[in-house]
């Protein structure tokens, strides 16, 4: 019995794990067994089984046991693990004395146009004041 | 343990200011929701203000305390040649105190190292780094894409933050490391309301420079969203561009806040600790506290 639930931790993953979430990404729910047919290439049971074993362990998986085997799914969604991992990457800002323009990066392109054109708007109704 | 009347004081003082902060700290915690909020409608260089207080007072309050009551206390009023026992949980909470201390003067050294060496990205765009002899960092990107009126708002916007000393703000939150987790909203509200005041003050009323300097937001996001680089791409907070922006656009309407009840408050403090601290009875009774805490 787990009293304590595992964090992700951002450790970046190796190839046959990178596969092997990106399986478990795409089709929820799965075991051993579904993810290793579902492999670009085949693999040994056993090889499959300790990867999502490694996996589980990571914090990236969660599972169950259902009818003697487990069966294990996504922890944290694709972009959730991907954020954590960036965000690991980057300096904590509270771990420099800098102020910055802008301090967050990766903006919505569709916010960037909406905010460009409300600032044309303005910008015209600016213009039209002034003449 | 048995320790020599200087080594205890030491001990002391490091436990004193341990239990003072945690107290102070769990007080903050508590009200610190309402401060944001609070924070949040007011004007930005006052709400900057406001939480920034809140979130440095534990600190501040807990080594005034110790300056003013324990160490006077005990210099006073302990026999200076007794041989003492000092207890477990004197011996404990002073090593957290001075665990606590050290972690706070190690990230600030290593934020100045890193600081020293900072340097943007080509796809960076503006920052103001360091604080004894700020740097304006500005990437060649953003000379190049900027244009004049553009790059001379984003400049002026970085000048507010040097004139209020943000960067002297970020080093003394890292010299007060939080110990509960409400101080990270406390800081992260400070950082938002300070980057509208350097707006504010950067647009000087001016609805043109306002929107020079909502534009050099604009182009800078999107640098940075162009940029070919993993960061860029998967991290969003677009929430807080889209508020400044918005701000800009409505510049030359300020809310008019006044903190004059909370500077006569802390002035109110700032007395009655004082007359406290001259107080023979006020540190006897301290002493008292502190024999207790010793065993």
């Amino acid at each position: 019995m787990r009293f304590f639930k595992r964090a992700a931790q951002p450790q970046p993953l190796g190839s046959l794990e990178s596969q092997v979430m990106e399986v478990v990404w795409s089709h929820g729910d799965s075991s051993v067994r579904d993810v290793a047919e579902k492999l670009d290439r085949p693999l040994a049971y056993t090889t499959v089984m300790t990867t999502l074993d490694r996996l589980y362990k990571k914090g990236l998986l969660e599972r169950r046991k259902a009818d003697r085997a487990f069966v294990y799914w996504p922890s944290l969604t694709r972009p959730e693990w991907e954020r954590r991992i960036v965000a690991d990457l980057l300096p904590h800002s509270g771990d420099l004395l800098i102020s910055c323009l802008l301090d967050e990066v990766g903006q919505d392109v569709d916010l960037l146009n909406e905010l460009e054109r409300k600032i044309k708007l303005k910008r015209r109704e600016l213009d039209g004041r002034k003449s | 343990m048995t320790t020599s009347y200087f080594l205890r004081l030491l001990f002391l003082a490091c436990a004193a200011f341990f239990l003072l902060r945690l107290a102070a700290e769990a007080f903050a915690a508590l009200i610190a929701d309402a401060a944001i909020r609070r924070a949040e409608k007011m004007r930005p260089d006052a709400g900057a203000r406001l939480v920034l207080t809140l979130r440095l007072l534990p600190a501040f309050l807990s080594l005034l305390l110790v300056a003013m009551f324990c160490i006077p206390s005990y210099l006073r009023f302990e026999p200076p040649t007794a041989r003492e026992e000092i207890g477990v949980l004197c011996l404990s909470t002073a090593v957290l105190g001075l665990a606590l201390l050290c972690v706070a003067l190690w990230r600030s050294a290593r934020a100045w190292i890193r600081t020293a060496r900072y340097t943007l990205s080509d796809d960076g765009g503006i920052a103001l780094a360091g604080i004894v002899r700020p740097r304006v960092l500005i990437s060649a990107r953003a000379r190049r894409e900027l244009s004049e009126a553009q790059l001379d708002a984003a400049l002026l916007h970085e000048h507010a933050h040097r004139e209020s000393l943000d960067n002297l703000k970020r080093l003394l939150m890292l010299l007060a490391p939080a110990m509960l987790p409400g101080s990270r909203g406390l800081e992260r509200t400070w950082a938002r309301c300070a980057e509208w005041a350097a707006d504010e003050q950067a647009a000087g009323g001016d609805p043109s420079r306002a929107l020079a300097l909502a534009e050099a937001l604009v182009r800078v996001a999107r640098m940075q969203t162009e940029a070919p680089s993993l960061v860029a791409t998967l991290i969003n907070s677009d929430e807080d561009l889209s508020v400044r922006v918005d701000r800009l656009l409505n510049v030359g309407a300020p809310v008019e806040e006044h903190l004059g009840g909370a500077a006569i408050a802390a002035c109110a403090a700032a007395l009655a600790i004082a007359l406290a601290a001259v107080n023979p009875t006020a540190l006897h009774a301290v002493h008292g506290l502190l024999e207790r805490l010793l065993d």
